[in-house]
């Protein structure tokens, strides 16, 4: 139960429906790089609205009842159709969008538990015409209702991740009467049955009558938009794809859910409640919801939720160094950049009762780092679910006020989990709910900015995530030196290691087969390679470096791909999150701290309940850049052609690997006539030659630190655009003890940071010791091997 | 203490276990040039893969500089994770290079075991008064096949084990004790981690109790010099059923001695990690001299009941006995 004082919050949605969102922000600032979308109508009355009265039956996933919406026609097209998604019928049956490529992208494809549908009984017209004269909302009581042809969006089957096929239901299209001129308002309403299916992907229930996390469970209107090239207005409206989520117009909610008595005071939801549930006659419990300003309306009710309710306060966190960083990049008082307070909400499962600061203080670190920077949080509520152990595939999502978390017991502290999922999560309400990206073809403007920020937040709230290992269901600091043998039943190796003894077929008498030996555990793992004493005690993974990890695929689709079109689940997880990441926080770094944060609060507050696009971010970008660019010692400076890097980095697919290739210090020649005429190797003088080279196509420019042997630093200037780089100079009094080219490691991109530096004498107390505590390692599991059998 | 067997004794004394494991380390302690000999031949064992680390990590690592603000690299302690991913990348052959060399390795240093396993017992139940390390290699030597069968007949026990618990009637079981009966969707975590360690914790149970079968039943082939493997097991079995309490007791004890150097050497480590390659030359040796010890403990205990039960059979069998190790009762 959530109670709120009705008054409260009755008033804050009256003044929302009459005033719009800016009253609840506590800045507005001016839209500098907003420009209006030809074809769109200047924001007037709210664009969307929806009524939704359902029910819960009692088996804990069947949710029946109606869906009202009223929509105006936000663009200057008419349109004689609307369209709807009806996303849980992704797990009606194979024939989906969804579930058919699931079989495509995954070698051994998960299957649902049970079905999942939503049926739709049928949609009536309510009201439609122009919005003049009318109140918002108002419909002619008299009105009988006329009911609406519909049927779902047949599309011609297509190769690879292509529109859906004929029998996908999760496009539903109504036919109007008459069209709806730009500006005009309907009003429509389904009657519906929403059958949620045991938790499979994003959503569900336990399959037990017990926790529902119900999303994508009401029929929900697409977007009605100009497209990004220009052209007519048209309505996009994509199948549930398997690479992609979500996307709607802003909205109001009021939902009326009843729910069986067991739910009652375990309910969470988007909106917030206006006043306490109601019993009703069947001896359900009526909670009506509201929500203001979302595009999407989920809630989720487990009998078994610990509810939990904390303040957010912005005094409770305060960075001071970080409140005066951003005030002065913005020219403002740290006083006016501080977030103000919301009412933080945590659901969490009875085994995980240890984890409720660490999800709380998760929580405020997130709303505290992203409203110093972007803006303040505008809602009264921020919900986070900890999923059931038997539905945790509903986790680590997020949805208008209300996100889902997740983690698994044994968790020390310095694995940062749940705080990684909690941050991430929760930051979307700034990235995906409040600037709504089309997350069909743009998924990485969500993901990617929400990714680069999450680990902006875990740098600054948390030390360092350290790598650990499993030993018996609890993990430990430890980074085993190599990787121990480990070959697959059939592998005939793997009997060298005693793990199974596979055997070949011999026809027609003996198929082939296996025997299992042994169990490779971790209380064994344990025993075998003693990793208290083998391992790397300490080996830690810096917020940004860590997403390094995506150069493990070839990159095979720009980034302007659009998402649900990208090869496959990895190219999703580097375009969407990890590539866009890195790219981010290199240009944070090539531009500098102060531009960077104007950059970055300027598009989130021109974007703000608004549909970007990547285009709008590339304005932003140059907007801000201008001027800007790198610097070397003697006051050398090249500016950085944003237009240029742009391009690279969104439409091309090259990579980006600088390289040194050759740092060499060469005696001077001291007797030109002698054969033998050369200065000492170790006096000098030197003639000293550095090279470094492109590996990779794109082209960037880049700094060249040069370490002398006197220990003084300087820094030269590389354009990038040639394909190499030298610096020569002869009779140096000095030698050159290092080279690295991006000292200050600005482009994360560089796929390759082993081959970025280069010493004039190796350091071989490095390969001695990895060798040292490899050959430790190996002892040990030689050892252990030496008793076994 | 004196580690002889003294024959001829109207009482038939039982030594306690820790008489046995004493008996033991003192007879590894007088036999340093084996324990360097073995350890060696455990270090070449191990050194392949080690060689391989090393020698990628000074083509991609020795060479790179620090960056200016970042912690040095030394390798010996704290270590940045981008350097392992990036180094594993530039090095993609490194993983199955290591994996492909160390596995055979494995195969090697079990049936390595063996000689050593039957080495020791011939030195502690018929050699202790014998001088050099010929007596160790010869043990080795005549015990060796027979250990082999012994060794198939423990993999067989291996499998069954595994079976046990982790597929078959194990796997049965827990999904019936699994509240919900779905691994891939249970209904309490708690529950799961439950099992799963129980599971982990019986499995190595009963494969030290495998072990120690094993071994008795080599001890049996030892003390007997009797050729059969499936029998020694047969008798390695019934002694440990009837003498759980010593048998457990002895290699407990052993093991927990070995588990003091492992902690000792851990806490060295961690206060001097630059001691690191002194580890690497002395932890063999110890840890050799553990097993070793653990295993000729063993042998005498066995020696000791077959001695107690049916002692005058035993002085005609073995063409190796020179009857001095019976019947001097000197540690010589």
């Amino acid at each position: 139960m959530l109670p709120v004082p009705m008054a409260r919050t009755l008033g804050a949605v009256l003044a929302l429906a009459l005033f719009g969102p800016k009253t609840i922000a506590q800045e507005q600032p001016a839209a500098t790089s907003k420009p209006a979308v030809a074809g769109t109508l200047a924001p007037a009355a709210k664009t969307l609205r929806y009524h939704l009265q359902v029910r819960l039956q009692e088996d804990g996933r069947t949710i029946d009842g109606t869906c009202r919406l009223t929509w105006r026609n936000p663009t200057e097209q008419a349109t004689s159709e609307l369209r709807f998604h009806v996303y849980n019928n992704a797990w009606a049956d194979w024939n989906s969008v969804w579930l058919r490529q699931a079989r495509m992208f995954e070698s051994q494809p998960r299957r649902p538990r049970a079905w999942g549908e939503t049926t739709l009984h049928r949609v009536r017209l309510i009201e439609s015409g122009a919005t003049e004269g009318k109140t918002q909302g108002e419909e002619d009581p008299e009105d009988a209702g006329q009911e609406l042809p519909w049927h779902y969006l047949a599309q011609p089957p297509a190769p690879g991740p292509g529109p859906g096929g004929p029998m996908d239901r999760t496009v539903a299209q109504l036919t109007l009467p008459q069209p709806v001129a730009g500006g005009d308002r309907i009003t429509v309403e389904w009657e519906f049955t929403t059958v949620m299916p045991p938790a499979f992907r994003r959503s569900g229930s336990d399959g037990r009558g017990g926790y529902l996390h119900a999303v994508q469970w009401y029929p929900k209107l697409g977007v009605f938009e100009v497209p990004e090239g220009g052209g007519p207005a048209h309505w996009n409206c994509l199948p549930y794809h398997y690479l992609t989520e979500f996307y709607a117009d802003f909205a109001d909610f009021q939902v009326e859910l009843t729910l069986p008595e067991r739910y009652l005071g375990k309910v969470g939801a988007t909106g917030s409640l206006l006043s306490d549930p109601e019993r009703q006659a069947d001896g359900g419990w009526l909670h009506r919801f509201s929500a203001t300003n979302v595009h999407d309306f989920a809630w989720t009710a487990d009998p078994d939720f610990l509810v939990f309710q904390r303040s957010f306060q912005a005094r409770d966190h305060r960075d001071q160094t970080e409140e005066e960083k951003v005030a002065k990049a913005l020219g403002k008082h740290p006083s006016e950049v501080v977030p103000g307070s919301t009412q933080m909400i945590l659901l969490l499962q009875p085994e995980h009762r240890e984890y409720r600061e660490r999800y709380f203080h998760a929580m405020a670190k997130t709303i505290y780092y992203y409203g110093l920077w972007y803006g303040p949080y505008p809602y009264e509520t921020i919900t986070l679910v900890d999923p059931a152990s038997d539905a945790r595939a509903t986790g680590g999502m997020e949805y208008p006020r209300l996100v889902t978390g997740g983690v698994y017991k044994g968790n020390p502290e310095r694995w940062l989990q749940p705080e990684g999922i909690t941050v991430h999560e929760v930051g979307h309400q700034f990235w995906y709910g409040m600037v709504a990206n089309d997350e069909f073809h743009h998924a990485w403007l969500d993901e990617g900015f929400n990714s680069y920020s999450t680990h902006r937040v875990l740098d600054k709230a948390w030390p360092p995530q350290r790598q650990t290992y499993d030993v018996w269901e609890h993990r430990r600091y430890g980074r085993r030196p190599a990787p121990a043998p480990a070959f697959a039943g059939n592998d005939a190796r793997s009997f060298l290691s005693l793990e199974s003894l596979p055997w070949p077929a011999v026809d027609p008498w003996l198929p082939s087969g296996q025997l299992a030996l042994r169990h490779h555990g971790s209380l064994e793992v344990f025993l075998a390679e003693l990793p208290f004493l083998t391992y790397y005690p300490e080996v830690e993974r810096h917020a940004f470096y860590g997403l390094r990890s995506s150069f493990d695929f070839h990159w095979n689709d720009p980034l302007a791909k659009p998402s649900y079109q990208v090869l496959g689940w990895e190219m999703r997880t580097v375009n969407g999150y990890r590539r866009p990441a890195l790219m981010l926080e290199s240009l944070a770094r090539l531009m500098g701290e102060e531009a960077w944060i104007r950059t970055l609060r300027d598009f989130y507050q021109s974007w703000r309940f608004g549909h970007p696009r990547p285009a709008d971010f590339a304005q932003t970008l140059q907007i801000h850049g201008e001027g800007l660019g790198l610097r070397a010692s003697h006051e050398a400076f090249l500016p950085l052609d944003w237009s240029s890097l742009w391009n690279q980095l969104y439409f091309e697919n090259a990579g980006l690997d600088f390289a040194v290739k050759r740092l060499l210090n060469q005696p001077s020649v001291t007797d030109a006539k002698k054969i033998d005429g050369f200065a000492d190797p170790e006096t000098g003088p030197w003639d000293v030659t550095v090279e470094v080279i492109r590996l990779g196509d794109f082209r960037a420019p880049v700094q060249v630190e040069i370490l002398w042997q006197d220990g003084q630093r300087e820094w030269h200037l590389w354009d990038g655009q040639t394909n190499w780089w030298r610096f020569h100079q002869e009779n140096s009094p000095r030698r050159v003890q290092q080279v690295i080219v991006d000292p200050q490691r600005q482009w994360l991109l560089d796929r390759n940071w082993l081959n970025n530096s280069l010493r004039d004498r190796p350091e071989r107390k490095r390969s001695r010791a990895t060798g040292l505590r490899t050959l430790l390692w190996a002892q040990q599991i030689v050892h252990y091997f030496g008793g076994l059998g | 203490m004196s580690a002889g067997w003294r024959k001829g004794k109207t009482a038939r004394e039982s030594r306690s276990i820790f008489a046995h494991l004493a008996g033991g380390w003192a007879l590894v302690a007088r036999k340093p040039q084996l324990l360097l000999l073995l350890a060696v031949a455990q270090f070449l064992l191990a050194l392949v893969p080690a060689l391989l680390v090393q020698n990628s990590a000074a083509e991609h690592l020795d060479a790179l500089a620090g960056f200016q603000g970042e912690a040095e690299l030394d390798f010996l302690g704290a270590v940045p994770q981008w350097l392992f991913e990036d180094w594993r990348r530039a090095d993609r052959s490194l993983a199955a290079s290591v994996q492909n060399s160390l596995a055979p390795m494995l195969l090697l240093s079990s049936l390595f075991g063996l000689c050593l396993s039957a080495g020791w017992m011939n030195l502690a139940v018929r050699g202790r008064s014998l001088r050099g390390i010929g007596p160790f290699f010869l043990g080795a030597g005549r015990f060796f096949f027979p250990f082999l069968r012994t060794w198939l007949l423990a993999l067989g026990l291996y499998a069954l084990v595994t079976w046990l618990v982790w597929y078959g009637p194990g796997q049965s079981l827990a999904q019936k004790w699994l509240p919900g009966g779905d691994f891939d969707h249970p209904t309490s975590e708690n529950w799961v981690r439950r099992l799963q360690q129980s599971r982990e914790g019986l499995y190595l149970l009963l494969i030290f109790l495998v072990e120690l079968t094993v071994d008795l039943s080599r001890a049996s082939l030892v003390v007997g010099h009797r050729r059969s493997a499936l029998l020694s097991l047969v008798r390695g079995f019934g002694q440990l059923l009837s003498h759980p309490i010593r048998v457990v007791g002895l290699s407990l004890s052993g093991l927990a001695v070995e588990a003091a150097l492992l902690l000792a050497a851990t806490g060295w480590l961690l206060r001097r990690p630059e001691d690191l390659w002194l580890l690497v030359l002395l932890l063999p040796i110890l840890r050799i001299a553990a097993r070793a010890a653990r295993q000729a403990s063993l042998a005498t205990l066995y020696a000791e009941w077959r001695l107690s039960t049916s002692p005058d059979t035993l002085e005609n069998r073995d063409p190796f006995d020179d009857g001095t190790a019976w019947r001097t009762g000197a540690d010589g």
